[in-house]
């Protein structure tokens, strides 16, 4: 299989890494994998034959990479390299999906599978790129897209597929987790505690995606469309966000057994907002944890709980990659 | 559906278990009996019966099937489940600004945070039945967009 990695940033790069570490793995799997092209804003490198994993990781940034050809657009690489499997993964716009809206429709549309940790093209037009995929007969697997390296889609596509799922419960958020762990467990200020965030690395450039529920609404409204089958939109969840939460307000939740989480919530309606989460429910995880809590008819209750973001997440991109590797095999 | 019957039944033996009979027969899981049989002599004893019923139709079946047998049913209500509700709210207003907003709220509990910032915090107890937990949510909802509060719910 010919693949292609659009977005060569933080997760392009590990993911790299990963299929060095695990090509093995991946070449029981399908013996024909090669990497035909990798973008990112500034150009690509494409080669037919497969691009050497180790040339292009030891390069030193793409842009320094021999074959790297300055200016070019991912889609003139799309065009040219014609890969069976597209590796989407440029940073979220949750304004309008793009650039990696069109990526993966031009992806779909000349018969590529498609994988994704992009949320912002699956927030504006899930059902849209699915039709889409369908149309052409090609998967469209997002699993990194919601809560990180925790496999939700998988979970509930393979090993829940009797069950109706009725109310999700999420903490989808690991930036303002980060920040309401620290004024519960440290007892500073808001503002102390964002900072700290910056100083970490943890916040997007602009913190009011993430303070705002902004990007935890982008996650709910692929929940909601993925797992419960509705037809929801970013505009229809009701977000608020966690910048009126006051260090005063967590100690008095702290006092009742509570603390205060940012909570996505799917059920009747979406709903993105600051919640008393009492100490002991499962879906009380602190720092930059994820967790999701399920109801469902059969199964109950269930709870996942792992890394939403980082590294950890090209865990959940691997595994879709060899879920596409297998389904065409046969 | 839980209901609670009185009757008004003869002090002599058997009435307490000939009532039950047509509750049971309709599916009814007894929940509490309390018989007062506190003076001895009086001609009627007043016996309260609390059951749960698979569906709100077979309450009037039951009544029905009691009438034919004669006997004196004082009262029937339901009885609803109630829910105690914490909740927060966070916003720019003064303590007895806060009591007036919750004023006709079933309020069991009101904390109020120190005020180190002009923010000032309140935790509500809140005391509502089962089914009116949506409704009263949904009237706090209101009042805290109306004047600008942050209200943090509980997972439920």
């Amino acid at each position: 299989m010919d693949v292609a990695i659009v977005g060569y940033g933080f997760l392009g790069r590990n993911l790299l890494t990963s299929v060095v570490e695990k090509w093995s793995a991946i070449k029981a799997v399908d013996p024909y994998f090669r990497l035909v092209g990798v973008s990112n804003s500034t150009g690509y490198a494409f080669s037919p034959e497969g691009l050497p994993l180790h040339g292009v990781l030891d390069s030193g940034g793409l842009e320094h990479y021999s074959g790297f050809t300055l200016g070019g657009t991912s889609l003139e690489l799309l065009d040219k390299c014609s890969p069976d499997l597209v590796v989407e993964l440029t940073p979220t716009n949750i304004v309008d999906g793009e650039p990696g809206l069109t990526h993966i429709q031009h992806s779909l549309r000349m018969g590529s599978h498609v994988v994704t940790a992009n949320k912002g093209p699956l927030a504006h037009a899930y059902w849209e790129l699915n039709a889409e995929a369908q149309k052409h007969g090609v998967m469209l697997l997002y699993e990194a897209t919601v809560a990180g390296a925790v496999p939700l889609f998988s979970l509930v596509r393979e090993c829940l597929q009797a069950d109706r799922i009725t109310r999700m419960l999420g903490i989808l958020n690991g930036t303002t987790n980060y920040i309401l762990t620290r004024m519960h467990f440290e007892e500073i200020g808001f503002e102390a505690a964002l900072k700290e965030a910056k100083e970490r690395g943890l916040t997007e450039r602009d913190p009011s995606i993430d303070i705002g529920g902004h990007d935890a609404a982008c996650k709910a409204v692929i929940l909601a469309n993925a797992i419960m089958g509705k037809r929801v939109k970013l505009r229809d969840v009701k977000t608020r966000g966690i910048e009126t939460i006051t260090a005063e307000a967590i100690r008095l939740a702290k006092r009742s057994g509570y603390t205060i989480k940012l909570v996505a919530t799917v059920a009747d309606t979406v709903e993105v907002a600051p919640r008393l989460v009492p100490v002991n429910h499962p879906l009380c995880v602190h720092g930059t944890l994820n967790s999701v809590y399920l109801e469902s008819d059969l199964a109950g209750e269930l709870t996942l709980v792992g890394h939403g973001a980082g590294k950890q997440t090209v865990s959940a991109i691997m595994n879709d990659i060899i879920t596409v590797l297998k389904r065409t095999s046969h | 559906m839980r209901y609670s019957l009185t009757f008004a039944l003869p002090d002599t033996p058997g009435q307490l278990l000939r009532v039950l009979e047509p509750i049971a027969k309709m599916g009814g899981n007894i929940v509490s009996i309390i018989h007062e049989r506190d003076r001895v002599g009086d001609v009627y004893v007043p016996v309260s019966v609390v059951a749960e019923f698979p569906d709100t139709l077979l309450i009037s079946v039951v009544l029905d099937e009691l009438r034919k047998m004669g006997a004196e049913v004082l009262e029937v209500k339901e009885v609803f489940r109630k829910s105690s509700l914490t909740v927060m709210i966070i916003g720019d207003a003064s303590i007895s600004e806060f009591f007036d907003y919750l004023d006709t709220l079933s309020v069991s509990r009101m904390e109020v945070s120190g005020s180190s910032s002009k923010q000032r915090c309140v935790k509500v107890d809140l005391e509502a039945s089962e089914r009116e937990v949506g409704n009263l949510l949904k009237r706090l909802e209101e009042m805290c967009d109306n004047h600008g509060f942050t209200l943090l719910k509980p997972i439920l």
